[in-house]
């Protein structure tokens, strides 16, 4: 983010300053007294040159929005960034944090912006090096389910005197995903030898013959292939399609008393569930249907889906 | 560069796309990675037209074709060949196996086991196959088209990512937009695959343009931007794997192709931004908490990175 | 309240620091519990620190400023005048250090911190004072960054570089502000020092005074000549005039004792060249200016008064700067009016009965009152008078008595108090001349110094044809005063300086240190003439010298140059590390393009390519579709197509930039 607008403005001590500055130039004037003047103005200037020092701290500052964890919704996501600075210049005490929305109107809102900094929401102060960069996660709560934007990220910094306030809002396209908040509900009634469910791997896959595959330690010994070994061929295993049976399946027919928010949420505490007593499940909502699977990522993948169930996808980068 | 060879890429181009509508832009990715000597990998659902694809590809290349169906039970020795005893005359013979072509359709490898794949893996590497203690070179140009079926479904051996690494890209064909259907579905495209596509660039041609993505112009300034996208997929919770030099290196000359098939003497950040997510998807593995795949990944290299 | 707000350690010790120092060049001007209040504010404080002690409570602070504000009244009398309202501002200074919690609490004290700075310029503008002053505020100004340091490290150095940076950057520009600012007068009325003692001569006069003053080696002025320096022996620097003599004391006489009419001399005529000089005064509280006689001044506002003496109206409180010539032989009041015979006749009725006798004694025997006066000079120095630092007390009554009969031990006032004595009872009109004799030549600037210890007192006797007649009866007794100054002449007693053992003027014999004490003096008055004594006239003058003419335009164009030239510095200073990155050939232009774009409202989107930026100008400017495509074709292929190498680089850079200006000026 290299190209962006920097804003600077004195801050409330700066006016104070200013009016300290006032007396001490009416105590020059008054008392004739040629050092005050001095003094009154060796201080003006550095109010003068503390606006180059106070921008210079913010400018040459790279922020990079890296990712943004996952949440659960009214839970709180972490935003990670990164700050780096090039150059020779370090960036001192930056304040971090995105701006509570204000309800006054925008014209209100500008002017009351000079003048004093917002209300920060998870607000950090971090300190840079010349040369280094240093990574920053931000908790912040994050809204209902699906896409949750936190807007502008706001970096200020009074630094180093704390008369001028710099400030600058940095558009990240930067975006956490939040899941439905888990519901408890009753065990959806699925399982082994459900014979929808095994109809429904037979269309899906074409998988009828499993075959012969390599030996994997751990093999049942009853299956291998000794008839191939027999013929001079390396030690395999027959596979049976009935490996994959078992699996569970979350359908999104199986809560149909709920409405859609409460089945979503239903269906996420047993995808969590499921994944933590690590049975293998489906999950199948409308528009997306799911293979059944185990793992990290398969759990990922499902809660996923459900948060951004009905939301309209675009795809990034494409 | 002379200006015969963009009429023939984009000639090729047009041939090919009477058998497979509505997807150009997946061919041009296509056909610039056969013109840059990469491996092709196409994973998509079964019925998307990735044999049309290879098949038009190799007809309009005039080279000559082969197919292998990847099941669980197909051997190494069923891609490379086999030495068979003759009786008539006491001795062995190599029947070489359907690797020995210059367009080789590898379809659904994933479904065979890993020494299978292992083992075709090996002879795109190398260029040649290793049998009994022999060596026996593969035809030039050699290239593989291996399709792979994305459903992570049982009874399959996704590739490892060190073996992904070996394709220049990666290309995913989706479904047709409605248009494209509607034609096909009205018979424009119907009995294509029956019908022989016309020749369009010979060898010479295709040797041509392949030493001329050499002479392509790379810029300091597109350098810098190479690496940068470099380092950025190396640091970062995102990435759990960055991109390896050999995956930078293929960035670098799958842009010098693209270029070239623009008729630039020149490569731009354009060219970089065409070829980024066919190049650089399957390589790249998000890091833990970050949800989204390689895909994802690409959008972030090309939103974080400047382009100067 | 948010961590972010509290203020860090390293700062809180670094206004301990500012604090201890600020309090320091007070101290002497305060009264001792001020020291006392802030010995107890920082012990507090260090135990609170240490987490051993609570802060006070909010009644507890209440009461104690209560207590120093009354304590303030007890000291001084009263509320009002300098002196009161800076041990206002360090008591309370002192009682904010144990308030401080907070960044905000931190600003107050350290703004209050600037302000006390400045008062100490209202007691002296001393080069030392004045490059202390600028240690201090460097050292708040350390504070002041040190508060937006993380707290950490106590012995964090960098605050103190950084305020020293910003500190030199802000110096080019306050100069040309100090030179430039109007010099008006004062808006209103300020409180006077009241407390601060008269120093040097006073317009009273009791035999002791001058001889106390001698012990002085504080420098009461300065004067350089345009050409050459008369003899120091000549040098008779007039400052009061003392005509009339009251219970022993000889004062000058009040506005309201002179007649309307002789309030102001008439301008004498004059001939030749005068002496020329300028001099600049130490501040004494006073109204009168030293000079030569017969002396004029084209300083405004500077009164020539009827015994041919400068008086200011205002008191000087600043070091004061003002030219002079001087016509030495000029002779002063020919004509002699009646009411000022009176005046510079007069004696009490009934003094000192032995001295007068003598006198009537010496009158017979002479014919003309010149005559009487070799007559009395002939007899202080005949008779065995002594001329000493320590003259021994005299008793109140018939004081010149005692002196002339009894003690005859005696500074110069004790001579010329019995020489006019002597000569008004005689009648002829005589009066006391207070002010300095001579004065040390410094070699490296050939100024003059005068030192308090040069104060001397003489006498001016009115003959007839002649007007008034400067006679210095201590020439009589010790010719070497004259001749060589006050410390060949009491060399014998070693009683020169005897109270300031330290003082660098007890060692002229030892050459370093003089040489050093003269260098310094010579940068001191170069000092007061340039800064220190800098006024609307010599502002007049420079500002003339520098810009030909003075107008607003002028002024404001030279403050403008000035301040931007300092930012330029500046920037040039603190942004050098942006542009460390060496940019491959041309690609700077290609950002001046994407810049060009932005200034006219096309932002750039994160990741996006130049073409693709252009493209999206072209949807924008469709009219400038073609101009746009070009410009964007010949930056595309300047950055990353190879350069022909007959093009020359730096002819197509100026030409790309100028195409750049253009396109960014016809959208």
């Amino acid at each position: 983010m290299r190209q962006r607008q920097i804003f600077i403005f004195p801050s409330r001590t700066g006016f104070f300053f200013a009016l300290c500055l006032l007396v001490m130039l009416i105590a020059a004037i008054n008392y004739q007294n040629n050092m005050s003047y001095a003094l009154t103005f060796l201080l003006a200037n550095l109010f003068v040159v503390a606006v180059l020092h106070t921008y210079a701290n913010l400018s040459g500052l790279t922020v990079t929005a890296l990712n943004a964890d996952d949440a659960f919704a009214g839970q709180r996501s972490g935003f990670h960034f990164r700050f780096s600075s090039g150059g020779k210049q370090g960036h001192h005490a930056l304040l971090v944090g995105w701006p509570q929305p204000k309800k006054s109107g925008r014209g209100r809102r500008l002017l009351a912006g000079l003048f004093s900094s917002p209300t920060m929401l998870a607000e950090e102060e971090i300190e840079l090096e010349p040369d280094t960069s240093r990574d920053l996660v931000l908790h912040l709560p994050v809204g209902s389910r699906g896409w949750y934007e936190p807007g502008r990220l706001r970096i200020e910094s009074t630094y180093p005197l704390g008369l001028l306030r710099c400030w600058t809002a940095v558009a990240l396209d930067q975006r956490a995903l939040v899941y439905p908040a888990p519901l408890v509900s009753p065990e959806p009634t699925s399982g082994a030898g459900d014979a929808q469910d095994g109809r429904w791997l037979a269309g899906a896959g074409d998988d009828e013959f499993s075959g012969i595959r390599d030996y994997r330690a751990g093999d049942n010994p009853r299956r291998v292939y000794w008839k191939g070994l027999a013929r001079g061929q390396t030690l395999q295993t027959k596979d049976y399609a009935t490996a994959v049976a078992d699996a569970r399946w979350l359908d999104w027919e199986q809560f149909s008393g709920l409405e859609q928010e409460r089945r979503l949420a239903a269906l996420c505490y047993w995808v969590i569930d499921y994944h933590r007593r690590e049975l293998e499940f489906g999950l199948r909502i409308p528009g997306t249907e799911l293979a059944p699977a185990t793992g990290d990522r398969h759990r990922d993948r499902a809660l996923r889906a459900l948060a951004l169930f009905g939301i309209p996808q675009e795809e990034d980068g494409q | 560069m002379s200006p015969g060879k963009k009429a023939l890429i984009d000639a090729a181009v047009d041939e090919v796309a009477t058998v497979l509508l509505g997807k150009e832009s997946q061919l041009r990715l296509a056909i610039c990675c056969l013109l840059a000597s990469g491996h092709l990998l196409i994973e998509d659902l079964p019925g998307m037209g990735k044999t049309t694809l290879s098949h038009a590809l190799a007809q309009v290349l005039g080279l000559s074709y082969k197919r292998v169906q990847f099941t669980s039970d197909l051997l190494p020795a069923d891609i490379l060949g086999l030495s068979i005893y003759h009786r008539n005359d006491h001795s062995f013979h190599f029947h070489p196996g359907p690797i020995f072509t210059q367009v080789l359709l590898a379809d659904e490898i994933n479904r065979s086991t890993p020494r299978t794949q292992s083992a075709l893996l090996e002879a795109m590497a190398e260029g040649q196959v290793t049998l009994e203690g022999e060596t026996r070179a593969l035809p030039t140009p050699f290239f593989v088209i291996a399709t792979q079926n994305p459903l992570e479904q049982s009874g399959t051996y996704p590739l490892p990512e060190s073996q992904l690494d070996r394709f220049l890209m990666r290309i995913e064909l989706g479904y047709p937009d409605a248009g494209a259907e509607r034609a096909m579905l009205r018979g424009s495209g119907e009995g294509t695959q029956k019908r022989t596509l016309k020749r369009c660039i010979d060898e010479a041609a295709l040797a041509a343009i392949r030493a001329a993505v050499d002479e392509v112009h790379v810029s300091d300034s597109l350098l810098d931007y190479i690496q940068r996208i470099a380092a950025r997929s190396r640091q970062g919770g995102e990435f759990a794997v960055g991109l390896s030099p050999r995956g930078v290196l293929a960035l670098l000359r799958s842009a010098k192709t693209w270029a070239l098939m623009d008729d630039r003497d020149h490569a731009l950040p354009d060219d970089v931004q065409a070829v980024l997510p066919a190049v650089t998807a399957h390589r790249l593995q998000p890091g833990g908490g970050f949800s989204g795949d390689g895909l994802a990944l690409v959008a972030l290299l090309r939103r974080d990175v400047d382009v100067v | 309240m948010k961590q972010a707000q509290q203020l860090p350690r390293p700062a809180l010790l670094w206004i301990i620091v500012a604090q201890a120092l600020l309090l320091l060049p007070h101290l002497p001007r305060l009264p001792l519990w001020v020291a006392g209040v802030y010995l107890l504010a920082f012990a507090w404080r260090v135990q609170a620190f240490r987490g051993r002690m609570e802060l006070p409570g909010r009644w507890l602070k209440v009461v104690l400023a209560l207590a120093a504000i009354a304590g303030i009244v007890l000291s001084f009398g009263s509320l009002f005048g300098v002196e009161p309202m800076v041990a206002f501002l360090l008591t309370a200074f002192a009682l904010k250090l144990t308030e401080m919690r907070s960044r905000k609490d931190a600003y107050v004290v350290i703004f209050l911190g600037y302000f006390v700075c400045l008062t100490e310029f209202l007691f002296s503008q001393d080069l030392l004072i004045v490059v202390y002053s600028l240690l201090l505020v460097w050292v708040l100004t350390t504070a002041l960054v040190a508060v937006h340091r993380p707290a950490g490290r106590l012995r964090d150095l960098r605050p103190l570089r950084k305020a020293g940076v910003m500190l030199l950057q802000a110096v080019p520009l306050m100069l040309v502000l100090f030179f430039l600012f109007p010099r008006i007068g004062p808006l209103w009325s300020v409180p006077i020092k009241s407390h601060t003692a008269q120093t040097g001569m006073s317009d009273r006069l009791r035999p002791g005074d001058v001889s106390r003053l001698s012990q002085s080696t504080e420098v009461a002025f300065r004067a350089q000549f345009d050409g050459e320096i008369p003899a120091v022996s000549q040098l008779y620097w007039r400052g009061m005039v003392l005509s009339s003599l009251e219970d022993s004391t000889w004062r000058s006489l009040r506005y309201f004792e002179i007649p309307a009419q002789e309030r102001r001399a008439p301008r004498l005529d004059t001939e030749g060249d005068p002496l020329r000089y300028s001099i600049i005064m130490a501040p004494t509280q006073q109204n009168w200016l030293f000079a030569l006689r017969y002396a004029q001044t084209a300083r405004p506002g500077v009164m020539e008064l009827n015994d041919y003496r400068l008086y200011s109206p205002a008191i000087i409180e600043n070091e004061y700067r003002y030219e002079v010539q001087s016509w030495p032989d000029t002779p002063i009041e020919k004509e002699l009016s009646p009411w000022r015979r009176g005046v510079e006749t007069s004696l009490p009725a009934v003094d000192n009965p032995r001295t007068r006798a003598l006198a009537g004694r010496l009158y017979e025997t002479t014919d003309t009152p010149r005559e009487f006066v070799a007559a009395v000079l002939d007899y202080f120095s005949n008779e065995s008078f002594f001329y000493t630092l320590q003259p021994p007390l005299l008793g109140d009554t018939d004081m010149m008595d005692q002196f002339v009969f009894d003690s005859r031990r005696g500074f110069c006032e004790h001579y010329a108090y019995a020489f006019a004595v002597m000569m008004r009872s005689a009648g002829i009109p005589a009066r006391i001349v207070g002010g300095y004799l001579g004065g040390e030549i410094n070699p490296v600037n050939r100024t003059v110094i005068v030192h308090q210890f040069d104060a001397h007192a003489w006498n001016e006797v009115w003959l007839e044809g002649e007007g008034w007649v400067r006679v210095d009866p201590t020439a009589a007794v010790s010719p070497d005063r004259i001749l060589y100054g006050l410390e060949r002449a009491v060399a014998a007693e070693g009683s020169f300086l005897s109270d300031s053992p330290l003082s660098p003027l007890r060692y002229r014999g030892i050459g370093w240190i003089n040489s050093m004490r003269l260098r310094y003096d010579a940068l001191t008055y170069r000092w007061q003439s340039w800064v220190t004594g800098f006024d609307g006239q010599a502002q007049f003058d420079l500002l003339r010298g520098v810009l030909g003419e003075i107008s607003v335009s002028r002024s404001l164009g030279l403050l403008l140059g000035a301040g931007v030239l300092t930012m330029g510095i500046v920037s040039l200073f603190l942004f050098r590390g942006a542009r460390a990155r060496r940019r491959p050939v041309f690609e700077e232009e290609l950002l001046r393009f994407q810049r060009a774009l932005w200034r006219r409202g096309l932002a750039p989107i994160a990741g996006e390519t130049p073409g693709q930026l252009t493209e999206r100008a072209v949807l924008r400017w469709p009219q400038q579709a073609e101009t746009l495509r070009a410009l964007y074709r010949a930056l595309e292929r300047s950055v990353y197509a190879p350069l022909p190498t007959s093009q020359d680089g730096n002819r197509l850079r100026r030409e790309l930039r100028k195409r750049i200006r253009g396109i960014q000026f016809s959208l």
